[in-house]
């Protein structure tokens, strides 16, 4: 009998948990450890963040399902990792804090065959003084709690423009190197569209502010894309968005500061500037959950499990490269710590080799670009694939690693939401192949320019649509939920 | 296009193209989308299987 342990429920973790229990004899245990017991539809958040969806609308209890599925449901955040047990416990375990009411604070060790760290990120708000959601005009579409939180807000606004007085929106990244472009790019749409269809244009002014050299990079180099007999970057597609709706844009921009009307940051030029806002949804950096690790004897062996950015090590080459060397190669493939081959670290949680995006610093020595994204469909991928390795592993007894997904191999597609409606919305559907540029294998646009694209219209709106109720029918687990991709 | 404002010339936002009229409506054409929903449903679909291996 082998117990899996699963720490984390978003879509890397609830996907890996799903294949597991399906693919897994019952003589086998999983056990899924998270903070909440919720499983929340992240892409939707935007929609809850203009309130055009409510949280129900796009979250879930967990445990009725777990307990459907023979999953043992712990509600409780990771702290400290065994990987080797300690002289106590032989195998080993990781020990977890209980975040429920009735066990708050009380510790748990958690005994585990293999560990599925999917624990995503911790959304760093602290590393950008003032940013905190609920501190003042700021607001976030980082969870569903913070969406609910900035619609309130946003509501708040559109009524202060409906009394005639003017409002500006910043929206778009709150840290010099902070990634999930797509997301605030949604967003500032979303909010540009409820403004217009209230009639309220005139009183608002709406600007995106971005980490990234050149709008529409997304943390991922930018694309190119195949439309109306040209190939252009998608610098075109972003900035054409912005001028079809009068969104002004601040670039290469990091901010450092927030306060209460003012937002600060530093420009690629070395400039300090400031930006006055009345509203603003700025994306956090990403960080690891500062999670500690110990050995057998008690040794302190974090850095051996984690990254100095606290996310953790897997088969990824992270020997320092300049950029014109970086490779697809350099992008994991099997999520699998190389220290101890029985963990795992899908979606989020996982260290990136560098960025995809050519690092920049400013003349005063700030970094400032995007960070590598890891949007849904690849987490749900890595999450799957995971599991099917760790089902081999169990069934066989070997330590076989045959189900790969590299983010240099892989595409992804993703839906940008600009408008909600089934007549008058619109999203821009777009998809790359693979998600990490690979030079060697497309010399001419970095991705297979076939299957690269970008489309905007009614139908983009249509398919995310789609996609919201079809990926929270597989996550509850409904009849034939693996039939659905990720 | 209709509602575009006078954009500071030498800014920025001056120089991106904008979708005519005739590009706007296409996009919200639910006869021409309908068909497009089809055909991105399927990209995405050959993207999806490629994904997994």
């Amino acid at each position: 009998m082998s117990r899996v342990v699963v720490l984390g429920a978003g879509i890397a973790g609830h996907t890996a948990a799903s294949y597991l229990q399906k693919y897994l004899a019952k003589e086998h245990s999983v056990i899924v450890i998270s903070p909440t017991p919720t499983y929340q539809w992240i892409p939707s958040n935007i929609w809850v963040g203009v309130g055009r969806m409510t949280p129900e609308e796009i979250k879930f209890d967990l445990r009725p399902l777990y307990k459907k599925w023979g999953i043992e449901f712990i509600q409780a955040k990771a702290q400290t990792f065994y990987p080797e047990g300690n002289n106590e416990i032989q195998a080993g375990f990781v020990e977890v804090e209980y975040t429920s009411k009735e066990k708050l604070g009380e510790k748990l060790r958690v005994p585990y065959d293999y560990l599925i760290n999917a624990t995503g990120p911790k959304l760093n708000f602290e590393a950008t003084e003032g940013l905190q959601p609920g501190n003042g005009n700021i607001a976030s579409v980082c969870t569903y709690s913070h969406a609910t939180e900035a619609w309130h807000l946003f509501k708040e606004k559109l009524d202060k423009m409906k009394k005639g007085e003017k409002q500006t929106f910043v929206i778009g990244t709150g840290h010099p190197t902070a990634t999930c472009q797509g997301a605030a790019f949604e967003y500032i749409l979303n909010v540009d569209f409820e403004i217009k269809r209230r009639g309220l244009q005139d009183k608002a002014e709406v600007i995106w502010i971005t980490n990234e050299y050149e709008l529409g990079d997304f943390g991922m180099g930018g694309a190119f894309i195949q439309k109306g007999g040209f190939i252009s970057n998608t610098k075109l597609f972003a900035e054409s968005y912005f001028v079809e709706r009068n969104i002004n844009w601040i670039k290469r921009a990091g901010v450092k500061k927030i306060d209460h009307n003012k937002i600060y940051y530093e420009t690629l030029d070395g400039e300090y500037l400031e930006q006055h806002y009345d509203f603003a949804m700025l994306i956090p950096g990403f960080a690891g959950h500062g999670f500690k690790a110990f050995d057998k004897e008690g040794a302190d062996i974090t850095t051996k499990l984690f990254a100095p950015n606290g996310l953790m090590k897997v088969d990824a080459d992270y020997s320092q490269k300049p950029f014109e060397n970086w490779s697809i190669n350099d992008w994991p493939e099997t999520y699998q710590n190389p220290s101890y081959q029985n963990i795992f670290a899908p979606g989020i949680a996982f260290a990136p080799p560098h960025s995809i995006s050519k690092p920049m610093t400013s003349k005063n020595g700030t970094p400032i670009f995007a960070s590598a994204p890891r949007t849904g469909m690849p987490s749900g991928v890595m999450g799957k694939v995971t599991a099917e390795n760790i089902v081999e592993w169990i069934k066989t007894g070997n330590p076989v690693i045959k189900h790969r997904a590299s983010m240099g191999k892989m595409g992804a597609a993703c839906i940008v939401s600009a408008g909600f409606g089934m007549s008058k919305g619109t999203a821009a559907t777009m998809t790359v192949s693979p998600v990490v540029p690979d030079w060697e294998k497309f010399p001419e646009w970095g991705r297979d320019i076939k299957t690269t694209m970008g489309e905007p219209g009614l139908a983009g709106h249509w398919l995310k649509w789609l996609m919201h109720y079809m990926f929270l029918y597989k996550a509850k687990g409904k009849p034939f939920w693996w039939l659905i991709p990720e | 296009m209709e509602n575009r404002l006078i954009i500071s010339k030498y800014s920025d936002q001056y120089y991106p193209p904008t979708p005519t009229n005739f590009t706007l409506f296409w996009r919200k054409f639910i006869p021409f989308q309908l068909i497009r929903f089809f055909i991105l449903n399927y990209k995405i679909i050959k993207i999806v299987v490629k994904g997994h291996s």
